[in-house]
């Protein structure tokens, strides 16, 4: 009955769309109004763009070589990409951003608003189901800020712990990522065999948490939002079964979307931004570097160029030489034999003429001089510390705005 | 939800793109789906990024009776697109109150955008209908908003007038910042003020060489400032909707990183600008060449049934281009490379 009404509506609107052609053909220029026409005439354009019968080329490489890679998104999309989480990442994506904006007000000026930790008791903020040791987590730096601390350090362990349970939650967003990855500074490099296979793990899983939120946000772009007002929720018997079903078919929707589209979807900012380079010096043993993206360990040899992200990792083998890498601004960087550093410990490493260098560019990027803030965020991974210390110095500095911007670079 | 319903969700831009091209080969159009209004160009400010050239009235200015007749009922004609009322400050317009009574009579949805200054004392027509959304200037922390604005206290009327049209249940406020090269990188300091506020998004749009900011070119942002405003802004959305406006362009299939709606632009396509005196522009350019006829002389229903072919064909590459900001390109000042490409290579030459 439902296939044979939906071929009664096919034909109806293929009837009306060859009536509007002999319309056409009168040659007047006419204006497509009322209540059904243009909705007839967007089908039939629907019709034309699935059959690739459009009239640009210059837009649709956006898609190119989807097809393809179809089949192998389905199978390495990653297994927490299921009915379940995607119920609840739904749930999570409606009330989440209530909290991280109170969360970034109290980040902006911890002293003239709510601490997060308070937040959770109010009741608007309750709605939001916390996954316990994030929230934890949010208490721990809340009340270490609040008492003039610095952001307490958290072990990669923990770390792990608390993404693998927001994720059980539902709660897949890029904000998790750099809340969590926050907490790595007060931390130190790893030190054993078995912290560093915990960092590793770590910096894998907050890149794919990052590329499963780009996933998802792809897909939700995709799937139109469900056309009900949440409204119908509130009435005594619930939601009626044609809401039911529909919020069922735009679950499957959004999974089979953001299974489908896991393969293009990377992890933005996290590869994109806030990169160093160096190039590792001549005589020098080779540098391996950690790659979260892929988990590859790759081999740099003398002379050669690499680029780190924040999530990757930097290491000197075991039996070679000591690694020296070279900053083209702000000179070298050595690493012991059995030594890994992340991101963090970066900054640690530079010398003390780098570190004048750095403090004069600082201090010229606060007055306003444009190619030294351009140095500085070049460079985030090596600079990052240097510049939140002298803007908390001076605040209303001409060059600190920007200053503030470019630190989210790396922080956000 | 059926196939065609997710090629529409997935490819909006390129939907949109090929049915106005389609349907101009074949002699139609659809009705727009908004049209603004520069209501006046009247203003009591003076700021140097704005592109109607406003201050004084200009001469020939549409009247009330006017605009009722050649525009409200035109809309009606034209299946009621939303009109948005811009300027100068539509506030100021006398009979502002009775413009708004009058698009409410006829069941025309409407618009808003003003510098917030006038809302207090006009909130009366506001809850007579509803607009559908209000803009409300915001272009930086209190002392550059109101430096650049020429007067002390409109940073905190912006605010208030936010919060009070909230209040009385205007369904989307949004805070619309217009970046230039002075407010570029005041953004971080920005959000939280926008974020406290009653706002329920924050637009940030660019800034467009029309009108006066025509003559201060050097207030343009920089490439590298949109890189770093649209990167920030990416990054903020985790906690608050704040959009990248037209005139950035698109990003393509990272739109959804930046925006709600995938960018299209509609300049003359399904929407449209006329001008204080009833010229009808395919968008906000103060270019009389651009004018596809005054709505003194043609209906406005049949300018847009006949006008803007240069907009809806692919003869032309500049106005076909519905990637970008048609007003940006013609304008020499492309925003979607400078916003969304080469990033990286930036800081590769850096490190190099
Ligand atoms: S930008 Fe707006 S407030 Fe400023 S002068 Fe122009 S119309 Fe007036
Ligand atoms: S020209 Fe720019 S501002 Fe005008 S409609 Fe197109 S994108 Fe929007």
């Amino acid at each position: 009955m439902k296939s044979f009404g939906i071929a009664l509506l096919w034909i109806v609107a293929i009837a009306i769309a060859l009536l509007l052609l002999v319309r056409f053909g009168r040659r007047r220029k006419i204006v497509l109004r009322g209540r059904f026409a243009p909705h007839l005439v967007r089908l039939v354009v629907l019709v034309l763009v699935a059959l690739g019968a459009s009239a640009e080329t210059a837009h649709t490489d956006e898609g190119k070589g989807d097809a393809d890679k179809v089949g192998q998104a389905e199978s390495d999309a990653p297994d927490v990409l299921h009915a379940k989480t995607i119920a609840r990442w739904r749930a999570m994506t409606a009330n989440f951003p209530r909290f991280t904006r109170a969360y970034a007000l109290w980040h902006s000026n911890p002293t003239a608003h709510p601490a997060p930790a308070t937040l959770f008791e109010t009741r608007r903020a309750g709605r939001v189901p916390m996954p316990p040791r994030l929230r934890d987590l949010i208490t721990h730096e809340s009340t270490a800020i609040g008492a003039g601390e610095q952001r307490p350090g958290v072990g990669a362990a923990s770390l792990l712990s608390a993404l693998a349970e927001a994720e059980a939650y539902g709660l897949i967003d890029n904000w998790v990522c750099a809340f969590l990855w926050r907490f790595g500074e007060a931390d130190g490099p790893p030190r054993d065999p078995a912290a560093l296979a915990l960092h590793v793990e770590l910096g894998k899983r907050l890149h794919r948490h990052a590329r499963l939120a780009n996933a998802l946000l792809r897909a939700k772009a995709e799937v139109k939002p469900i056309a009900y007002a949440p409204r119908v929720w509130a009435s005594k018997g619930g939601p009626k079964r044609v809401v039911r079903v529909r919020e069922a078919k735009a679950r499957r929707d959004l999974l089979a979307a953001a299974r489908r589209l896991w393969v293009q979807s990377d992890a933005g900012p996290w590869e994109r931004e806030a990169l160093v380079g160096f190039q590792v010096e001549a005589g020098s043993a080779a540098a391996w570097v950690l790659r979260a993206e892929t988990g590859a360990e790759t081999s740099v040899g003398p002379d050669k160029k690499l680029q780190l992200t924040r999530l990757d990792l930097l290491q000197a083998r075991e039996g070679a030489g000591p690694v020296v890498l070279r900053h083209t601004w702000l000179g070298t960087i050595r690493l012991l034999p059995g030594e890994t550093l992340r991101s963090w410990d970066l900054v640690k490493r530079l010398q003390q003429p780098a570190q004048e260098k750095l403090a004069l560019a600082v201090k010229q990027a606060l007055q306003g001089d444009e190619a030294a803030a351009a140095l500085l965020e070049g460079a985030l991974p090596l600079t990052h510390r240097a510049i939140r210390e002298g803007v908390a110095k001076q605040p209303d500095a001409k060059g600190a705005p920007r200053l503030r911007v470019i630190l989210t670079l790396y922080t956000d | 939800m059926g196939i065609l319903g997710r090629i529409f969700g997935r490819r909006t831009a390129h939907v949109y793109e090929t049915e106005i091209r389609w349907l101009h080969r074949l002699g139609a159009v659809r009705a727009p789906e908004a049209v603004q209004w520069i209501t006046t160009s009247t203003c009591d400010l003076h700021c140097p990024h704005c592109y109607s050239h406003a201050g004084r009235r200009s001469p020939g200015e549409l009247t009330h009776d006017e605009a009722c007749r050649l525009l409200l009922d035109e809309l009606v004609a034209l299946d009621r697109p939303v009109l948005v009322l811009a300027g100068g400050e539509p506030l100021l317009r006398p009979d502002f109150a009775d413009l708004v009574a009058a698009a409410g009579r006829r069941g025309i949805p409407w618009a808003l955008h003003s510098h917030g200054g006038r809302v207090l004392e006009q909130l009366d027509a506001f809850r007579a209908h509803l607009p559908v959304m209000v803009a409300i200037s915001l272009d930086g922390p209190r002392e550059v908003h109101d430096a650049f604005r020429g007067r002390a206290g409109s940073f905190d009327r912006a605010l208030r007038a936010m919060a009070e049209l909230k209040q009385i249940g205007v369904s989307e406020v949004v805070a619309g910042t217009t970046l230039h090269r002075e407010n570029a990188d005041l953004v971080a300091d920005m959000a939280p003020i926008v974020l406290e506020s009653a706002a329920d998004a924050w637009g940030l749009h660019l800034m467009t060489p029309e009108g006066r900011a025509g003559e201060h070119r050097e207030l343009l942002p920089t490439a590298p400032q949109l890189r770093r405003v649209a990167s920030f802004a990416r990054r903020l959305r985790h906690s608050f909707r704040v959009e990248l406006d037209n005139e950035w362009g698109s990003a393509g299939d990272e739109d959804c990183f930046y925006r709600d709606a995938s960018f299209v632009c509609g300049a003359g396509r399904f929407a449209c600008v006329v001008s204080a005196t009833g010229e009808v522009m395919p968008c906000t350019t103060t270019d009389l060449a651009e004018s596809e006829g005054n709505v003194r002389d043609v209906p406005l229903s049949q300018i847009w049934a006949e006008g803007f072919a240069r907009f809806r064909g692919t003869d032309d590459a500049l106005r076909s281009d519905c990637g970008d900001c048609w007003l940006q390109t013609r304008n020499g000042v492309s925003c979607r490379s400078a916003a969304f490409h080469g990033a990286s290579s930036t800081l590769l030459e850096a490190i190099r």
